[in-house]
């Protein structure tokens, strides 16, 4: 209802330069390195489904970054700032959907917590109509937590900080704390961030062998789940707690009440299923 | 002196301005900033750290301004996280898994996980036996999950390869060993009890402490327990450790401890924060327990300062521009921002406006950064205004450097 309201008044605002708008959309990955995030990350049929909502769907760009690094560093934010810059720039896009997914929430919300960081950020934030974030990881995971406390090991020369990836550090939940509080915007009790901020929450996991909802997007391993839910509340997708999921920005929707009761776990939020692409299509 | 930016004389009575915006040219004032308040973040000095700027750090100035919402909550003060653990971690040899690694349990439903450490040789389920009670059970009766890497990875667990999994039965918690045969190298022993009631909360007193400046930790160990022993440790981005020195926290709380250190003076230029650990023996009166809480502080080197001197100017076109003078140890980039609050007659008080932000690379010495507040936000507001939730950031050491939650207050 709040977001619908947003809209309205959005539109309101807008509306004698709406006709004159460019949309444009944009996928933004989460942890991982990518080089083909559109094949390896999202698919092609969820990209392609999301983008029919565009007036010109040549609009779009699917970001490929090293999201293993701590989220302002120049492979992190640095390169997502380079491609939605030319991006909007290039494309004279006036009206930037950004859809992010996990990790890739923290790293847009670098760039929208710390304007003055970068000179092409403040482009990027004026073109940014809202950033709709998928399961984000807004205040990390307990997961990240345990697998750092596993291979934290005492040498002669010190303490080995594990083999882990900074952006898995990044998300202990201890660090998205630290880093709500002083880096970035959007958490409770913070300022809010210049553009909204729309979560999309996963509330649980579907994972029996004969529940159909479980095979979207594969299967996701029930035996693993059930080591790793002991780390995780009742309400999570199976990666990240929903209060993780909410913690930054407002909540567009938990997935059941547009899914008709199905889940997303945290694999499902970003492909087409239960017809996410088209309640994100519907958004553009 | 240009014909927007024309200054007056007032009088200013400690950090009080007051500002005539009746004058239809700009106004300017100088004043000092508020005094520093419980919470604050204030660096008592300046330092040269030594670091070389990363090359592709921006070097261009950026102002940016966003409206904030009448309505919204922001605080200038936060509780440092309090971390909790039903948790606790061994380093472990093959030899001892080999031979069976006691486990020192609470409660039942343990989860165990076992990572090998690099060149130890990986795991495999069926290397696994747990015995307790005087016998031996293999993993598919003593466990109720046994997962290997590949299965936990696809739960979004990132483990070693050669990482295993399990979740005990109930009825093994009193004397469980954990056997793995052909185990080989340096192994990560984890333990979760979700079940227990023996918690270990951490808490530091400051999330963001200078280099040279002093750390307090309170650890607490909840579920009725005593404290046995407790050792702790401050860790480094690039893994140097310093010890934590416990004391009870106070007679009333004989599970409490507070521990202390002394930060170093000079830290390495390695991004990430600091990770505060605690290890506990506790003992619950019918058995030992250990429990382990790890979490996060930043320890930054003091590379800049608010220097106090702040000038506030109005401009004719009804916009402000508030400047704060900055001391520079360390060449960088660094940022100042604010929130501002300012009266509002629709809400009958004063309510927040938005938030102005501006980073330049400043060189060492004495410079300043100025916050510019639009005069098209403004408009709807009257005085008094008030600057508030100031922040000053390195941006090269992605390091808050100074906050202050009031900053100046304008008539």
């Amino acid at each position: 209802m709040l977001r619908l309201l947003r809209v309205a008044l959005l539109m309101l605002a807008l509306s004698p330069l709406a006709a004159m708008a460019n949309t444009g959309v944009a996928f933004v990955h989460g942890t991982g390195h990518q080089t083909n995030a559109l094949a390896d990350y999202w698919t092609s049929a969820f990209v392609n489904s999301v983008r029919q909502g565009l007036p010109n769907q040549a609009n779009y760009v699917v970001v490929n970054c090293d999201f293993t690094r701590y989220m302002w560093e120049s492979g992190a934010a640095g390169c997502l700032a380079g491609q939605l810059h030319s991006f909007v720039t290039s494309r004279n896009i006036t009206d930037l959907v950004v859809i992010t997914h996990s990790n890739g929430g923290n790293v847009m919300r670098w760039i929208l917590s710390n304007p003055t960081y970068d000179s092409r950020y403040p482009t990027i934030i004026s073109r940014i109509r809202w950033v709709n974030a998928l399961a984000p990881s807004s205040a990390g995971t307990p997961l990240a937590d345990a697998v750092i406390s596993g291979n934290v090991f005492e040498s002669a020369l010190g303490w080995l900080l594990g083999y882990k990836s900074d952006a898995v550090r990044m998300q202990q939940v201890s660090w998205m704390a630290q880093y709500n509080a002083n880096n970035l915007h959007g958490t409770s009790g913070r300022p809010s961030l210049p553009r909204g901020f729309w979560n999309v929450v996963g509330t649980d996991v579907a994972s029996g062998i004969f529940s159909s909802q479980a095979y979207c997007a594969g299967y996701m391993q029930s035996v693993g789940l059930e080591i790793t839910q002991n780390w995780l509340a009742s309400c999570s997708d199976g990666f990240l707690n929903c209060t993780s999921q909410r913690a930054a920005g407002s909540l567009w929707f938990n997935d059941t009440s547009v899914t008709g009761g199905r889940f997303l776990n945290h694999n499902q939020s970003r492909r087409d299923c239960f017809g996410l692409d088209v309640i994100l299509r519907n958004d553009l | 002196m240009t014909a927007n930016n024309r200054s007056f004389r007032f009088n200013v009575l400690a950090a009080t301005l007051a500002l005539a915006f009746a004058s239809a040219a700009g106004a300017q004032q100088a004043a000092r900033l508020q005094p520093a308040q419980s919470g604050d973040l204030v660096p008592t000095r300046v330092v040269e750290s030594g670091r070389i700027a990363a090359p592709d750090l921006e070097r261009a100035p950026v102002q940016f301004f966003h409206p904030l919402s009448a309505d919204e909550t922001v605080s200038a003060y936060h509780e440092p996280f309090k971390a909790e653990s039903r948790e606790y971690w061994q380093q472990v040899d093959g030899g001892q898994l080999r031979d069976g690694y006691a486990l020192a349990l609470t409660s039942p439903g343990a989860v165990v996980m076992i990572s090998p450490g690099v060149e130890a040789h990986p795991l495999q389920r069926q290397q696994l036996t747990v015995s307790s009670g005087g016998r031996v059970f293999n993993a598919d009766t003593a466990t109720e999950t046994l997962a290997d890497a590949d299965a936990l990875r696809q739960a979004g667990l990132d483990v070693n390869a050669g990482t295993i999994a399990f979740k005990l039965r109930p009825g093994h918690e009193g004397d469980a060993r954990v056997h793995v045969a052909g185990a080989e190298g340096r192994y990560v022993l984890h333990v979760l009890e979700p079940q227990s009631r023996n918690v270990l909360l951490a808490q530091a007193g400051v999330d963001v402490v200078h280099a040279g400046g002093e750390l307090e930790v309170r650890v607490a160990l909840e579920g009725g327990a005593a404290i046995d022993a407790i050792s702790g440790l401050l860790v480094s981005p690039d893994g140097v450790a310093y010890d934590l020195q416990f004391a009870a926290a106070d007679r009333k709380a004989p599970s409490e401890r507070v521990g202390t250190l002394r930060t170093p003076a000079r830290i390495a230029a390695v991004p990430g924060l600091w990770d505060v650990r605690a290890t506990v023996a506790g003992n619950d009166g019918q058995r030992a327990f250990q429990r382990d809480v790890r979490t996060a502080v930043a320890v930054v080197a003091p590379t800049a300062r608010l220097a106090g001197d702040a000038t506030v100017q109005v401009m004719r076109t009804g916009g402000m521009d508030t400047r704060f003078g900055v001391e520079v140890g360390t060449a960088g980039r660094y940022e100042v921002r604010a929130v501002m609050y300012a009266t509002s007659a629709k809400h009958g008080g004063m309510v927040p406006v938005g938030v102005s932000y501006s980073a330049a690379w400043l060189e060492p010495g004495a410079q300043a950064l100025a916050l510019n507040w639009p005069a098209s936000i403004l408009a709807e507001y009257s005085a008094p205004y008030a600057i508030r939730d100031l922040r000053l950031t390195d941006q090269g050491g992605v390091a808050t450097l100074e906050r202050r939650a009031e900053a100046l207050h304008i008539e």
